[in-house]
């Protein structure tokens, strides 16, 4: 399995999908259709689960999300979790951006595997 | 019913006219000029965009360039762009001093009194001979949109406090020049424009765009308006910006097809505690699920709220497509203010209105 990089855009994240075991997203995500952008990492996810199955650690540094990307996010989130794998979420965000640190935290409550904050200043 | 609610029902009709119509009464800055050019470029054709983009850039700049002389920055300030029939009008006011309004005045007669020819020959001279101003300029700029949109620049004064003058100009660019066909006059006169310039600063409306909410289109429109918001530190800011994303896509996703576009209004007013935001369109059906889903949303407390939020977002990832089903619910919890809607029928159908206050 290689490894594979979206690249960012105007209106979507650097997304890093590396089969050592770990998944990141850089940027913001506010796509009308947040669908379409996320379809290759749905499928990386799927054959990483099954070809690789090491654990997994997603990094999450967005500084802005829509509704949209809110519902895809979650969804790759819950392929993840409720896979057999051992994941864990790394949520970085901006140190006084409150509401990006709550958006971690309902992600967390929906979801079963850990989350560790990062506040960044 | 909101006060802003009712002006956004009242603009919208003001605009009815116009394919595309664009009012800025916020900060005036260098970067925002090809966010602007970017926002109308979708309503010309392709042989009139470089005359379209030069004008925008002239007009727009000649703000930016004469900020520093204002009472108070340029805070009285506005820039509009309104396509109509086929036309393009560009607007833009400002406060000037008494020498600078008699310059103008001097100036733009002599333009307006040139014929084509004579005005290239104008400007040849004037770019030889011209002592460039420390700010730039020097009224070449004028030359220069006299030029290009070949009809004579608009132009009206009015006193205001401190011996200034709110200086009104208007540029009307034909988009689609026949050969040989009779020259068409714009039908939009300054005067109509300056009214509703009044209205827009009487009432704080730093930013109002009525036409396609297309990607082309909203994105620049975010990137103007994230710069406005800065004064509401992080989070409000990103509570601003959040609730103007959601409620453009909104209009994107739900709004009625008018002929292959998506036609809706935004608009973004300061209010005494922070911003107001709204949107209108016509709807695809009826739209009294909507209205019930937003008074339903009114109806319940924080928690209640957040409850909501994550079951429908939990409950949206089952299904396919890009709709999350959240995006109101995620604008009303976090914020105290309700969500005022309204909807109007007519012979397009139902046009409905959505707001809300956001405090800083």
């Amino acid at each position: 399995m290689l490894s594979e990089t979206i690249p960012e855009t105007q209106l979507g994240p650097k997304v890093v999908m590396d089969p050592e075991g770990s998944l990141s997203f850089h940027g913001k995500s506010m796509m009308e259709d947040a669908s379409l952008y996320y379809q290759p990492c749905h499928k990386w996810i799927a054959d990483y689960i099954v070809g690789v199955g090491k654990p997994l650690t997603v990094t999450m540094e967005l500084n802005y999300f829509n509704s949209s990307s809110a519902k895809q996010l979650l969804k790759l989130l819950m392929s993840i979790d409720e896979s057999e794998i051992e994941s864990k979420v790394i949520w970085i965000y901006p140190a006084d951006n409150d509401v990006l640190l709550e958006r971690g935290q309902e992600f967390e409550v929906m979801l079963n595997m850990p989350f560790e904050y990062q506040g960044k200043s | 019913m909101g006060d802003q609610i009712v002006l956004i029902n009242l603009l919208r009709h003001c605009f009815s006219k116009d394919r595309i119509s664009m009012n800025y009464h916020g900060d005036f800055d260098d970067t925002y000029t090809d966010k602007l050019i970017s926002l109308v470029e979708q309503d010309v054709e392709k042989k009139a965009k470089k005359r379209m983009a030069l004008l925008i850039s002239e007009s727009f700049q000649n703000i930016v360039r004469h900020a520093d002389t204002e009472a108070g920055g340029n805070k009285n300030s506005t820039f509009g762009i309104r396509g109509i029939d086929e036309f393009l009008h560009i607007f833009s006011s400002n406060i000037v001093d008494k020498g600078t309004k008699e310059f103008l005045e001097k100036k733009l007669e002599e333009i307006n009194g040139l014929d084509k020819d004579q005005i290239k020959a104008y400007y040849t001279e004037a770019l030889e001979n011209s002592t460039m101003s420390a700010k730039g300029g020097a009224g070449l700029g004028l030359i220069e949109m006299a030029r290009k949109s070949e009809r004579p620049i608009q132009k009206n004064f009015k006193e205001v406090e401190g011996n200034n003058y709110s200086f009104y100009m208007q540029i009307d660019l034909l988009l689609n020049e026949k050969e040989g066909a009779e020259p068409a006059s714009p039908q939009l006169k300054l005067e109509d424009n300056t009214a509703l310039n009044e209205l827009i600063i009487e009432h704080d409306i730093i930013f109002l765009f009525k036409g396609d909410f297309s990607v082309e289109v909203i994105n620049p429109m975010l990137t103007i308006m994230k710069q406005n918001i800065s004064d509401g530190g992080k989070t409000a800011g990103y509570r601003i910006f959040h609730t103007a994303v959601e409620l453009m896509q909104n209009v994107s996703r739900y709004g009625k097809d008018m002929g292959g576009k998506k036609e809706g209004i935004f608009s973004l007013n300061k209010t005494p505690k922070g911003y107001y935001l709204c949107t209108g369109n016509y709807m695809e059906g009826k739209p009294d699920q909507f209205i019930e889903h937003v008074k339903h949303i009114n109806s319940l407390d924080q928690k209640e709220l957040d409850d909501l939020y994550k079951k429908v977002l939990k409950e949206s990832v089952k299904n396919e497509g890009n709709n999350a089903g959240v995006g109101l619910i995620d604008l009303r919890r976090k914020n105290p203010n309700l969500l005022e809607v309204k909807s109007t029928s007519d012979k397009n159908g139902d046009y409905v209105v959505v707001g809300i206050e956001i405090h800083i």
